[in-house]
């Protein structure tokens, strides 16, 4: 490792799942957030001298891609609260309308809608993230699924199949690894990068993870909302959730049913593993309780989402020694 | 008597172009020369201590020469070009404005603003002087045809003794073997901190599950230093990561002395103080080849030309399991400390910027 004038290491580019961990960073960018991005399209407005008029702007001109950063605000969900997300998609049209206009024609009356419009966001913004807090700042533990992760692989399609298994929040990795265990292909999703590292350092550790009956899992680190919306219908095995089907406000949770649902395969299977209310209740600090923008619903109410979202005779699984129910429903077509 | 005066955009204290500024004044002071410090925005903490730079109109005398010490846009930077006195351009490097482009937009527009005025400033100079070759290149691109590269002058040479609580405080947390990361550095989306704290996940997930980090430098954006926080909470790192600013020098000294290794993964550094520092306290040193790094540098530390997380994680836990190593690296930095004689750069600063003077303006 030594050299003559200096001591250089020359080693190759990272991996992907390095790529993943850094990846997590640049999320954190506020250029992702419809807030900052609306932030500061109003400051340029609203400063009416030659620097920041549109298009004069030294680095980038009006946003004419106010409507891109409200997709790219859907990802960032953290910045902008789950329902600002969804509602970001809706206001999309709206501005790219506007600031298209504005940039077409300067004009008074363009940078007033603008300003209107904006409004009507800080209002929104206002009234979904009250008091600022972002999940990533409470603790939320993750919840002790190992009680089902030998089951899990029955309610699944038959173990031969070739199709891939979403795993939506890995938890203390048990049921990725009995999944695994099981021959199963497995894409593993979660937002914690712990939980990801953790899975990728033991797939490592067993130093054969491209084995033809382990197959290496593929491992995301990301929202699961996010990752099921991009994936087409019909496009995966099965989908098993545990975490984020706690924690995410009912908008979210809905929108999670029907995401599982229909990427969902006929004849798969989606797996919901929630916890216990009151066990939730028990296990969280009191401001995390009182704050965070959802709570566990009754298994009762995952079966009733779950047939409204097009899943068939769904079950529910009472845990005997943990607090996490299982749901379980099959996917027809 | 003709003088040599200063002008800085805002004369920070705690501040590496604050520092600069000052002690050259009181080199050129010490020497006998009058010299003033004149800025655009008074800073609160040093007030006393500078003069509007519109002053100056009716404070000038026949044969001054002006100082600008260059970091970032000021309004004050086309005033000084139509100024006929002979100018110095002391240059501290500009970040280049991509790094905040993501975080901030009005950062952004400064630095691209403090690119204009090193177009409109550099061909104008008598003289540029350069803290390292790296800044020089950027000085000659712009036009400047006459550079001399001298070292910073607020290093203190010799190093500051370490404040004893703080060590001693420090040794008995940081009691893990080679897991005490350092990296020291204001958090600004230039210097990269979030792929310190990366690598350091990779590392305590692979060879060393205690190592921890500690991140020393003000919050200079906000925005950056919110989400590396975060990141790290993400990452299950908030115990892990200590974000520490507002420290002595000493306080400081104590963290370099303390610590097991100096992790500098910046991609922009126009000198480097870092490096310097922890030479002087003997701590070795891991950093990514970037900017005027290598030329400060040297073989006195491991130098990355990638610095994807596995990468850096396998360095510094290498070198942290090795103490021969370490000893090496060590000795290489005094050697390379002396090399770089930061204690003789005020003198030949002086030097430089008398010789504009006494030539009229035509060149030291």
């Amino acid at each position: 490792m030594s050299g003559k004038d200096e001591r250089v290491t020359d080693d190759e580019q990272p991996g992907p799942d390095e790529e993943e961990l850094l990846a997590a960073f640049d999320r954190l960018r506020p250029q992702g957030s419809l807030r900052w991005g609306f932030d500061d399209a109003m400051r340029r407005v609203a400063n009416t001298d030659g620097q920041a008029a549109a298009g004069a702007a030294p680095w980038e001109g009006l946003p004419t891609d106010l409507w891109e950063r409200g997709r790219t605000a859907r990802i960032g969900r953290r910045f902008v609260g789950d329902v600002a997300g969804v509602l970001a998609g809706l206001l999309a049209a709206d501005a790219r309308r506007v600031a298209d206009a504005a940039v077409a024609g300067v004009n008074a009356a363009n940078w007033d809608a603008l300003r209107y419009l904006a409004a009507r966001v800080e209002l929104l913004e206002a009234r979904v993230d009250p008091v600022g807090l972002e999940v990533a700042d409470l603790s939320v533990p993750a919840p002790d699924t190992g009680e089902w992760a030998e089951a899990v692989g029955t309610w699944l399609h038959p173990s031969d199949s070739e199709s891939t298994i979403f795993v939506g929040e890995l938890g203390d990795g048990a049921l990725l690894d009995a999944l695994r265990e099981a021959g199963r292909r497995v894409r593993g999703v979660d937002p914690r990068g712990a939980s990801i590292w953790e899975a990728f350092a033991r797939a490592g550790r067993e130093g054969q993870p491209d084995s033809a009956d382990r197959p290496a899992p593929e491992l995301v680190f990301g929202e699961v909302a996010g990752r099921l919306a991009t994936m087409p219908d019909g496009s995966t095995g099965g989908v098993v959730l545990s975490g984020c089907v706690d924690r995410l406000d009912l908008v979210g949770k809905v929108g999670l049913v029907h995401q599982a649902v229909r990427v969902t395969e006929a004849g798969g299977a989606v797996v919901l593993l929630a916890t216990d209310q009151s066990a939730w209740d028990r296990s969280l600090p009191l401001p995390a309780r009182d704050l965070l923008p959802g709570r566990p619903l009754h298994p009762e109410t995952w079966l009733l989402l779950l047939r409204r979202a097009g899943a068939a005779d769904p079950v529910w699984h009472r845990p005997v020694q943990g607090a996490v129910h299982a749901v379980v429903a099959r996917v027809e077509r | 008597m003709k003088g040599i005066h200063q002008f800085v955009p805002m004369l920070h204290s705690h501040d590496a172009v604050g520092e600069h500024t000052r002690s050259l004044r009181d080199l050129l002071v010490a020497a006998g020369v009058p010299s003033h410090v004149y800025s655009e925005i008074p800073d609160p903490a040093t007030a006393g201590e500078t003069r509007p730079y519109l002053d100056y109109e009716s404070e000038a005398e026949a044969g001054d020469v002006l100082v600008y010490q260059f970091a970032t846009y000021s309004a004050m930077a086309e005033w000084v070009a139509a100024r006929p006195e002979p100018l110095v351009i002391n240059y501290h490097s500009i970040t280049p404005p991509e790094y905040f482009g993501p975080w901030n937009n009005a950062i952004t527009r400064l630095q691209v603003g403090a690119r204009a005025d090193l177009d409109r400033l550099a061909p104008r100079a008598a003289l540029g002087i350069a803290v390292s070759r790296f800044d020089a290149d950027e000085l000659g691109a712009a036009g400047c045809s006459r550079i001399s590269v001298i070292p910073v002058v607020n290093v203190q040479v010799p190093p500051v003794e370490p404040d004893g609580a703080t060590l001693d405080r420090l040794r008995e947390r940081w009691s893990d073997p080679g897991g005490a990361w350092l990296s020291v550095g204001r958090l600004a989306p230039n210097k990269a901190h979030q792929q310190v704290i990366a690598a350091l996940f990779v590392a305590r997930a692979t060879s060393n599950p205690g190592a921890h980090l500690a991140l020393v430098g003000s919050p200079s954006e906000p925005a950056y230093a919110a989400a590396l926080r975060r990141y790290a909470s993400s990452l299950g790192l908030a115990d892990a990561v200590e974000f520490v600013s507002g420290i002595s020098d000493a306080e400081l000294a104590a963290h370099y002395r303390a610590a097991d290794v100096l992790v500098m993964l910046s991609e922009h550094e126009g000198f480097g103080v870092p490096l310097v520092e922890a030479m002087g306290q003997g701590l070795p040193i891991v950093a990514f080849r970037a900017g005027a790094v290598p030329e400060i540098l040297g073989d006195a530390g491991i130098l990355l030309d990638h610095k994807g997380p596995r990468r850096v994680a396998e360095a510094v836990c290498g070198l942290t399991s090795d103490s021969g190593e370490q000893d090496r690296l060590v000795e290489a930095g005094r050697v390379r400390l002396r090399a770089l004689d930061l204690g003789g750069a005020g003198k030949l600063l002086v030097e430089a910027v008398q010789g504009v003077s006494a030539s009229g303006g035509t060149g030291p």
